[in-house]
């Protein structure tokens, strides 16, 4: 038990080491930022080392160097699922870009039960994903409940083939995503100062060339933020392409989780992990310096000099 | 033709009536201002002449067109919004053209009105900058630029000066009425500052709670308020209740301190000769201090008080004073040769000329 002196000698000792940390803004720094930091490090930056090296070898260490991983994706196969992949993602970005949006500007200008309508958003997200995948097997399945209804309802007759398609994983991968852009959409709605649309109607412009002029750029960078979250894990997704889509829509996620898993070559796996990072980073990078910015949300054409 | 007409001008929210039958017209060229403390429907109106609320009867007419039921887009009015509301994401010459590019202007056309536009406002050369770039006296005159640009019928002001500090709202305003008189645009302006209102308008509305008190020159209101309520709101008014011992044809007669006295009432608050009892009101100018009292002739009032504050305010001192029925505030001259202390005894003199007469609040 401590005595009174002990507890203020405790207190004397802990009051110099916030008097030293106090003049070091340098320590504060490295305080606040270098558990995270070394974090990062340790289970991030080393492990991502570690796949570049091993993918230029022919085996596990010891091995050889080697280009040969690279060298085969370029295979017409790997191409080809690259591809696909690259279709599936462009469509799922533009689908839950398009209907987060929707919803998220509803919510914000249309309702008042705005936080209600965000929480259940959120809510598939506290059910796991997985579940939520054989939630959608069971929707999709020869007897599931999407042919049942259809069957009912006399749109068709017999059982059409949903799952193990090109389309099952895009509904998957939306329905997934969807919640995720919804978010940083209603955040920049609801910041957005509402006088602004009223002074473009004031200035004659109608409901349409508002939203285009006024709305969409203003809110342009809660569009940029929705997109990637959508984009780039859309774009390695496995889960989804796995369950649904099976060998009928095969994406590069699950390639390399197969390089893994299955096929134990894990140089193969690691280049291939290390060309779609480099794809996606180069991607946003040239985005960035086409000026996409300007090119998509484009100003009033003005001219300019004044 | 006028340029705005109003006519019987209600709205509703849900059981809250915000615009109690309004009706007033504009000429062209007018410089306008809607007065009135908050909450008392001054905005609505002008939303609703701008578009953005929809009156719940009555008719808005611009330039002789009935406007109720058009949208904003529609109509050839433009407004310069409380917090401006210029566009961040486009340049000072971008906001400006916003207006031209939705009327279809060509491009040379919106450019040389823009940069017409950037000289008349003061700001020549500041085309290519953006918003957030800006001072608040700058943001202002890019508002008023944007709006103008169009040559609407009427430019609508909600309050956008408010923001400013003492100093720049008095340059802005001389700077407002200037560009009103160089373009000839006529001007709608809400605020609930009446100094503003009355240095920069031609004629007044004033409003309380939805309803129009008052209509008429700065100098006519001040002068000649028709209600209490306008005599307070324009300007202070220290007020003594009194009962009518007799009223004639322009005359009340009321009794003070014993003393009966004659008070001339205006024309525009007659109601005053038909009350059983009156609020006699003065304007702090017009009321002296004396040390002694000096009785009476029947053309002023005298009431006995206690000096209980006095607040030096550079060219002139004012005083509150305690009597028995008020509290009386009293605006001094600074070269008046008497100066009162706290705690002094004095008298209220005020002439019955300086009178304002209106038929009492209080309950007889």
């Amino acid at each position: 038990m401590a005595t009174k002196t002990e507890t203020s000698k405790f207190n004397e000792y802990s009051q110099s080491v916030l008097d030293y940390i106090r003049d070091r803004p340098r320590l504060q720094v490295l305080l606040l930022a270098g558990p995270t930091a070394g974090l990062l490090v340790a289970f991030f930056i080393v492990p991502v080392l570690i796949m570049v090296w091993y993918a230029f070898l022919t085996g596990l260490p010891p091995a050889d160097y080697t280009m040969e991983n690279f060298s085969r994706i370029f295979d017409p196969l790997y191409l080809g699922i690259i591809g696909d992949t690259f279709l599936i993602t462009v469509a799922t970005t533009i689908f839950t870009v398009t209907l987060g949006y929707t919803l998220a500007y509803s919510m914000v200008r249309f309702s008042r039960k705005t936080t209600l309508l965000l929480l259940l958003v959120i809510l598939p997200f506290w059910t796991n994903y997985i579940v939520r995948m054989y939630a959608w097997i069971n929707i999709l399945q020869a007897d599931g409940v999407l042919n049942w209804l259809l069957n009912t309802g006399g749109v068709v007759e017999g059982s059409q083939r949903f799952m193990f398609s090109h389309e099952a994983v895009l509904v998957g991968l939306i329905y997934v995503w969807l919640p995720l852009a919804v978010l940083p959409f209603y955040a920049s709605i609801k910041t957005m100062d509402e006088d602004l649309i009223e002074a473009a109607k004031d200035l004659g412009a109608g409901p349409l060339k508002t939203f285009f002029t006024v709305t969409l750029p203003m809110t342009k960078n809660g569009i940029y933020a929705g997109l990637i979250l959508v984009a780039v894990p859309a774009f390695g997704a496995f889960v989804t392409p796995a369950l649904l889509g099976g060998t009928g829509s095969v994406m590069i996620g699950m390639v390399i989780d197969n390089q893994f898993n299955q096929a134990f070559n894990w140089n193969f796996g690691a280049a291939l992990g290390v060309f779609l990072t480099l794809a996606v980073v180069a991607s946003l990078l040239l985005a960035v310096l086409a000026g996409v910015e300007d090119k998509i949300l484009k100003r009033p054409d003005t001219g300019g000099e004044n | 033709m006028s340029i705005v007409s109003i006519q019987d001008l209600r709205k509703e929210f849900g059981n809250v009536t915000a615009v109690e039958g309004a009706n007033f017209d504009i000429e062209e060229g007018e410089f306008v201002s809607v007065l009135g403390p908050s909450g008392s429907g001054k905005s609505t109106i002008l939303r609703m002449i701008a578009g953005f609320e929809s009156p719940t009867s009555g008719s808005i007419e611009i330039l002789g067109k009935e406007v109720v039921g058009m949208a904003p887009f529609e109509r050839e009015v433009n407004m310069v919004f409380q917090d401006l509301a210029l566009f961040p994401h486009l340049t000072v010459a971008e906001n400006i053209k916003y207006g031209l590019q939705q009327k279809g202007v060509s491009k040379d056309e919106q450019q040389r009105r823009a940069t017409e536009m950037l000289e008349i406002v003061d700001l020549a050369g500041y085309g290519n900058r953006d918003i957030d770039q800006l001072s608040g006296g700058e943001q202002q005159r890019v508002a008023l630029a944007r709006a103008l640009v169009n040559e609407p019928s009427v430019v609508l002001f909600d309050e956008p000066l408010a923001s400013l500090d003492r100093k720049l709202r008095q340059r802005m305003q001389f700077e407002l009425q200037q560009i009103q008189e160089e373009t000839g645009i006529t001007f709608l302006y809400v605020t609930h500052d009446q100094e503003v209102a009355m240095s920069v308008s031609d004629r007044m509305v004033v409003l309380n709670e939805g309803k129009i008190e008052q209509i008429g020159t700065p100098e006519e209101i001040y002068r000649d308020p028709e209600s209490q309520f306008v005599a307070q709101f324009i300007g202070d008014l220290n007020s003594v209740y009194s009962k009518v011992v007799e009223a004639n044809d322009d005359t009340v007669e009321v009794q003070t301190n014993g003393t009966l006295v004659r008070v001339p009432v205006m024309e525009t608050t007659t109601p005053a000769l038909n009350a059983e009892a009156v609020d006699i009101g003065v304007r702090p100018q017009n009321v002296t201090l004396q040390q002694t009292s000096s009785n009476g002739d029947g053309t002023a009032f005298e009431i006995g008080g206690t000096v209980i504050n006095r607040m030096y305010r550079g060219d002139n001192i004012a005083y509150i004073v305690d009597t028995e029925d008020e509290e009386f505030l009293v605006i001094e001259q600074q070269d008046t040769r008497t100066e009162f202390e706290i705690g002094e005894d004095v008298y209220v003199q005020w002439k019955t000329d300086d009178c304002l007469v209106f038929p009492s609040k209080e309950v007889a």
